[in-house]
């Protein structure tokens, strides 16, 4: 199906069939004409992303408004009541989603929209229920119920926005979860090492999709959750590191899980078929730093005795914190050159400028009159800002133009 | 793949029904008992979705109850209960083992055991007469000083404040008495406690009926009902102040 994408990319191809030759310029028009409808349409109806936005921004809405109803006539309507709009409200969008996308198709956005709505509507049932019988409101199991409930539809139906939701869910639950088994400041930084474990398990989780032609549209969310997950852990971690707080004997099991899930996903990354550009580098770098991230954890994980009382900071572990974040940096801003993917550049540059003002801070704010500082700061970063800004263009343009080569 | 869609969809509707039907056989086959509990901010808690509730048993007193395990944080402890000839069951001793018979509700410790105090202070009132007081906490004051008790409904010490020259001071609060008296003496007892935590710790309060509730007065005594299950586990079934249901 064209789409106004499509006829967008086609035109910038025209133009260089044109000047290479391959086609007269009366005959670009007479290809684009067939797309003016599309455009028309486009022009004065709005576009299709704005469609998907407006109707995905609408499911939201009822969905909460779902909630909120229930909630605000709480003694008003019985509990039979409650649970009965629970279920005809997640029966009829459903029915009315799967209708209109798959068996009319009329309007196959709004569809799938109502299909998401549906997926949060089963979730506010979950979280209705449990408050119907005063389930504690930390109440870790319902994002779990939530995220496993859902995570098939996002499957069989082929919707990131359902994974997305999904895996959202698994990572509110691993958060909730874990929080009841770490209690007081030592938590912090078991907490970090583990979404950073998790992050990498995530990544190395969305290389295998793509690998496998049937899943390989649903392997975005898990790359980008995981990306990030890694990377904000890792710039927690460029602040302080106390080596014998990153693992807890409490968190064995999450360990477990996640090193066997990471070590599965990497044996099929490795696999022959299908391989990517930069695949040694990617699969060397999540390896390196779940090594890295274990070699962490062992000591707190073995002797939970053995920990001082206080926090050790030690010099030697936050350098190499930070030497690896900075490799962390470079190394997906050269992996995004070589795999053609914007994201990883712009993920890079992104924890790269948050990096420099951290450091900054640490370096500067004492020496420095706060006055100069605050101004030497901005125009570091508006400078910064321009340099990066320009950079990224022509890496960006240079993608574009080893495309039309 | 319409199939599979249709099936998806009610097997997530039968999960919602399963939770339903759980805790519905849960509250109908379970042993229903009443515990006391205070909400942990009485004059406000009613105004949110729900109320954060402190319950007797939500920390033991580990002396009195005869204790000698230790406890570490997060460790899994089975309180038996008994009713007495009061209206709601009591902590009667705990351990980490599972109770061979009776009635017991199952938790998990929240820090693991600490050292608290329990103060008996004596006073001298203004006319003359001895009286012992328990407050919760006493600090900063000795033998001789002037001392001010605010004393709720059920004879407890929910304020002690330190008399000086400047000005005197004054309990406030509905049903609340003022003893002003010089210390006699002060004995301090250091005991070990825990704090547990059973997973019957919120109540969601129906809007409107929490506005009659809000209104009760802080020394009301408010029991909640749990329906129990055979593994000490509780549901909560109900919420009664001062003998009245709500």
């Amino acid at each position: 199906m064209a789409d106004i994408d499509f006829v967008r990319k086609l035109k910038g191809e025209l133009k260089a069939w044109i000047s290479e030759g391959i086609i007269a310029p009366e005959q670009e028009e007479r290809i684009l004409s067939r797309y003016r409808v599309l455009e028309e349409a486009e022009e004065k109806a709005g576009s299709s992303t704005l469609i998907t936005v407006i109707s995905v921004m609408g499911s939201i809405l009822i969905g909460v408004g779902v909630i909120l109803f229930i909630a605000a006539n709480w003694s008003m309507i019985p509990r039979a009541g409650k649970l009965a709009i629970i279920f005809l409200s997640l029966f009829a969008t459903y029915a009315a989603g799967w209708y209109l996308r798959y068996e009319k198709k009329t309007f196959p956005k709004v569809g799938a929209s109502l299909i998401l709505l549906g997926t949060i509507i089963y979730g506010a049932g979950i979280f209705l229920i449990a408050q119907i019988y005063n389930i504690s409101v930390h109440y870790p199991n319902g994002p779990l119920m939530w995220g496993l409930g859902v995570l098939p539809l996002a499957y069989l139906l082929k919707f990131r926005s359902i994974l997305l939701l999904s895996l959202l869910d698994l990572l509110l639950w691993m958060g909730m979860e874990t929080s009841f088994r770490l209690e007081g400041h030592d938590s912090f930084f078991s907490f970090v090492a583990l979404y950073l474990a998790s992050g990498l398990m995530f990544w190395a989780v969305g290389l295998t999709h793509r690998k496998f032609e049937p899943v390989k549209g649903l392997a975005g969310p898990y790359v980008v959750l995981g990306v990030l997950s890694v990377f904000v852990a890792g710039y927690a971690f460029t602040f302080e590191v106390d080596r014998w707080r990153l693992g807890s004997p409490g968190l064995a099991v999450f360990y477990a899980v996640i090193a066997a899930a990471f070590a599965v996903s990497m044996m099929a990354f490795l696999l022959p078929k299908n391989r990517e550009k930069g695949w040694v580098a990617e699969a060397a770098g999540l390896s390196g730093l779940m090594a890295l991230v274990c070699f962490w954890i062992i000591p707190g994980l073995l002797v939970p005795q053995g920990m001082p009382d206080h926090y050790s900071h030690e010099e030697s572990h936050s350098i190499i914190a930070n030497l690896v974040y900075a490799a962390m940096i470079v190394g997906i801003i050269v992996l995004g050159y070589i795999k053609r993917y914007n994201a990883y550049i712009n993920i890079g540059i992104l924890f790269f400028v948050l990096d420099v003002i951290a450091r900054y801070f640490d370096f500067f704010w004492e020496l420095l009159p706060r006055s100069i500082f605050f101004i030497a700061g901005g125009i570091m970063l508006l400078a910064g800002g321009i340099f990066l800004e320009k950079k990224r263009r022509k890496v960006l343009a240079s993608f574009r133009l080893e495309e039309l080569a | 793949m319409r199939t599979k869609y249709i099936l998806l969809v009610v097997l997530q509707a039968l999960f919602l029904v399963g939770m339903i039907g759980m805790k519905q056989a849960w509250i109908a086959r379970g042993e229903k008992i009443k515990l006391k509990t205070v909400p942990v901010d009485p004059r406000d808690i009613f105004r949110g979705d729900y109320a954060r509730l402190n319950y007797d048993i939500s920390s033991l007193d580990l002396d009195s109850l005869g204790c000698k395990e230790t406890f570490q944080r997060n460790d899994k402890v089975y309180v038996a209960i008994s009713k007495g000839d009061k209206d709601y069951y009591e902590a009667v001793s705990v351990s980490s083992k599972r109770p061979a018979e009776g009635l017991y509700v199952a938790g998990k410790t929240k820090y693991g055991q600490r050292t608290n105090s329990k103060w008996e202070v004596s006073v001298k009132t203004e006319d003359g007469t001895m009286k012992t007081f328990h407050p919760q906490w006493f600090y900063g004051m000795k033998k001789d000083d002037t001392v001010v008790f605010c004393i709720d409904r059920q004879g407890n010490v929910q304020n002690s404040m330190k008399e000086n020259a400047e000005h005197s001071q004054k309990c406030y609060g509905e049903e609340v008495v003022t003893v002003k008296g010089v210390i006699e003496e002060v004995v301090e007892t250091k005991y070990q406690t825990m704090d547990v935590q059973y997973g019957i710790e919120s109540y969601f309060v129906e809007e409107g009926k929490g506005r009659i509730i809000e209104s009760a007065p802080r020394s009301s005594e408010v029991l909640v009902e749990i329906s129990l299950n055979k593994k000490g586990k509780g549901l909560i079934t109900g919420l009664y102040i001062d003998g009245k249901r709500y």
